[in-house]
């Protein structure tokens, strides 16, 4: 049972904040919500009844009785409303469709964006929704929006620049663009922020556990979790974990500063390093142009595993500057868990949680007072896509409490 | 039949979709997720894209490959645990999908198969305990009825009667395992084999908790490897039932079938055991 919320007479929210409360909950009376929320039995009743009529409660039966009649039991109804999370991705894009209680009911993986163009690109994904929608036979009316996670800043400009995974997406409205070619809100935000959002659901992690998700994909980025919801900054810009500096000599970054993490250990990086080596390139066969990064990455990641020792070494200097950032972040913020998730991490996880796991727990400040929790996230698991459903499913349920950096569609209000 | 194979886009590339039902009682598997996003590799090489939906129950199931004959845009579809007597395959082609399958050794098919070889699991199993001090082994199962092959059951207790292990049935969910867990540690060293990976964490936090040593008190093993057991600390370990290559075999031969290709009947590689530091 949660603790008592008290919700004001005047809230606007109050509907909604009633509707996370049943969710929360798992199986709550009446009478337990207005003692939860200082609401009136009369004020429970009308919500309640609006929550059934609109689909998003039902009731579940009898509860014990307590010297009167026993109390009808009230439970979110998980199939009343589905969200979409999209994670895009130059290698593959993926469509989770999740239900109320956030459990996935189907998934699209499909080719990803590559070098194509944006305006190509948008009208594929929107025809791939309306696939998602039909094939896993969900009625339109009950999707209540759909949740992008891609790479990059938000450049504070509104909807108008986003930059996601290549230049030419930089200046592409994707949110305006989605919402007019599906007529479904749309909510964006950065991949790694989605994975640490999507880790903490799928992992059901108590709100009062902090954590981070360093995020690898084609760079790196960092998802921040305090008290249950994403940490955002003033422009939204928490966790540019990517272009912080680990050697200050280091070569020049395009950001204009030297020595990055991305440009010291990103896949690109560790790429460059291994196409020195002829031999390696042959016996991997490394393409070595831009186009075939995923490919040439995860080539050298899987010989690493198999213990080759070139490979062990080009992914072990990778992983001590990742490592090295982590633990500014862990001194900085005063964590004792940590997350590696996304592609980048998929084949060689397991190295960099070891080269990272020794540095922090040798060298933690805190080290005398708390252990550092060091995880890889299941590389089976979009977290990017779930955690992208769920700032959608947040946006309905939580709307009072709600985090996420995009504005939903003004023309489309949430189906609530 | 099916309505169409394939759905036009913007580009006016004809884009073929393979579909997967996924059992609600694997959906927290990673044996299963390993597999699926491996088989979706191969797919994408070839622009095809993987549509997965979880089912309840096989009758959900089949309703599901009726319905996608209806709407349209399968181009084939894939199954998963596919055993003697199962029907689904005679259902897909009387929809007119083309199909491949996971299936166990018993299975005599006209499809595209990847040959999973329950046994094999055992016998990598027997040699890494052979190789450990001779301690007494317990393999806790939760698996729920119905979701588990006849052929893994039948392995299962063919190696139980060779006194390879003892078997316990717990019900689903990590504090059913747990208990079960606890009731199996009696005093004397023992080494327990989970078949889940989150049972296996869940065991190492709560036997470490209470001062038990691991391994040194109780030895651990995962009968599924994952990214948990390879982060966990202690790293857990695994026997590794190689999900991720069946997954992409599997794409391999799904696409041999939605393109009128050979039938190919391809054995699973054998599974390893993933060293960790628990056993």
């Amino acid at each position: 049972m949660n603790q008592a919320r008290r919700l004001g007479p005047s809230s606007e929210n109050t509907r909604s904040a009633v509707l996370d409360m049943i969710r929360s909950s798992g199986t709550v009376s009446r009478t337990e919500l207005a003692e939860m929320s200082g609401l009136t039995a009369t004020s429970i009743t009308r919500i309640v009844k609006s929550l059934i009529d609109d689909r998003l409660v039902v009731e579940t039966g009898l509860g014990d009785a307590t010297g009167g009649k026993r109390r009808s039991l009230l439970e979110i109804n998980r199939r009343g409303r589905y969200a979409v999370g999209l994670s895009l991705d130059d290698a593959r894009l993926t469509y989770v469709v999740t239900d109320l209680g956030g459990s996935v009911v189907g998934q699209l993986v499909s080719p990803g964006i590559g070098q194509s163009a944006p305006a190509t690109e948008i009208v594929r994904i929107a025809d791939e929704l309306d696939q998602v929608f039909r094939q896993l036979a969900l009625p339109v009316d009950d999707i209540v929006g759909v949740g992008v996670a891609g790479a990059g800043l938000d450049l504070g400009a509104g909807t108008k620049q986003l930059s996601l995974t290549a230049d030419e997406w930089d200046s592409f409205p994707v949110q305006e663009a989605l919402e007019s070619l599906v007529g479904l809100p749309v909510v964006r935000d950065n991949d790694a922020a989605c994975a640490a959002l999507g880790q903490f659901w799928v992992g059901r992690i108590p709100a009062t556990q902090d954590f981070a998700t360093l995020y690898m994909s084609r760079g790196f980025g960092m998802g921040l979790m305090i008290g249950g919801s994403v940490s955002r900054g003033v422009s939204s810009n928490v966790g540019e974990i990517g272009h912080m500096t680990v050697d200050i000599d280091g070569p020049d970054c395009w950001c204009g500063s030297q020595g990055c993490l991305e440009i010291m250990a990103a896949p690109r990086a560790v790429v460059a390093a291994a196409l020195r080596d002829v031999d390696l390139v042959d016996e991997l066969g490394l393409a070595g142009d831009d186009a075939h990064l995923r490919h040439d990455f995860d080539a050298i990641a899987r010989a690493a595993v198999r213990g080759d020792e070139r490979c062990v070494a080009l992914v072990e200097r990778s992983a001590r500057y990742v490592a090295a950032a982590v633990l500014s972040i862990v001194n900085l913020l005063d964590l004792d868990r940590v997350y590696l998730a996304g592609p980048g991490f998929a084949d060689a996880g397991a190295i960099y949680v070891r080269v990272v796991r020794d540095l922090v727990t040798r060298t933690a400040r805190t080290k005398a007072i708390h252990g550092v929790t060091v995880e890889l996230s299941d590389p089976g698991l979009d977290t990017s896509a779930v955690g992208a459903a769920t700032l959608v499913l947040q946006h309905v349920l939580t709307p009072h409490t709600r985090s996420e950096r995009g504005v939903i569609g003004r023309d489309a209000p949430v189906p609530v | 039949m099916i309505k169409s194979d394939s759905r036009p886009t913007a580009g006016g590339e004809q884009m073929k979709t393979v579909g997967l039902a996924i059992p609600a009682s694997s959906i927290d598997d990673r044996f299963v997720a390993t597999l699926v996003n491996s088989l979706a590799d191969p797919l994408i090489r070839s622009r095809v894209s993987l549509m997965t939906k979880v089912v309840d129950d096989r009758a959900a199931e089949e309703q599901l490959y009726r319905d996608w004959a209806d709407v349209g845009g399968i181009s084939g579809v894939a199954l998963l645990g596919f055993g003697a007597d199962d029907t689904r395959a005679d259902l897909l082609r009387s929809l007119g999908f083309p199909l491949a399958a996971v299936v166990d050794t018993s299975v005599q098919a006209e499809f595209g198969t990847v040959i999973v070889d329950f046994d094999s699991s055992i016998d990598v199993l027997r040699a890494f305990l052979a190789q450990r001090p001779q301690r007494r082994t317990v393999y806790v199962i939760s698996v729920e009825e119905g979701a588990a092959l006849s052929a893994r059951k039948e392995a299962t207790a063919r190696a139980e009667r060779d006194g390879l292990f003892e078997v316990v049935h717990s019900a689903p969910g990590v504090e059913a395992a747990l208990a079960a867990a606890s009731a199996a540690v009696t005093g004397e060293p023992v080494t327990l084999v989970f078949d889940s990976d989150v049972h296996a964490a869940a065991a190492l936090a709560s036997f470490s908790s209470r001062g038990i040593g691991v391994p040194h008190d109780v030895s651990i093993v995962s009968w599924t490897n994952s990214a948990l057991c390879q982060s966990a600390s202690p790293s857990i370990t695994a026997i590794d039932r190689r999900g991720g290559h069946i997954g992409s075999l599997l794409g391999t031969c799904m696409l041999d079938a939605i393109a009128g290709n050979g039938v190919t009947h391809t054995k699973a590689p054998r599974p390893f055991v993933a060293l960790g530091e628990t056993a």
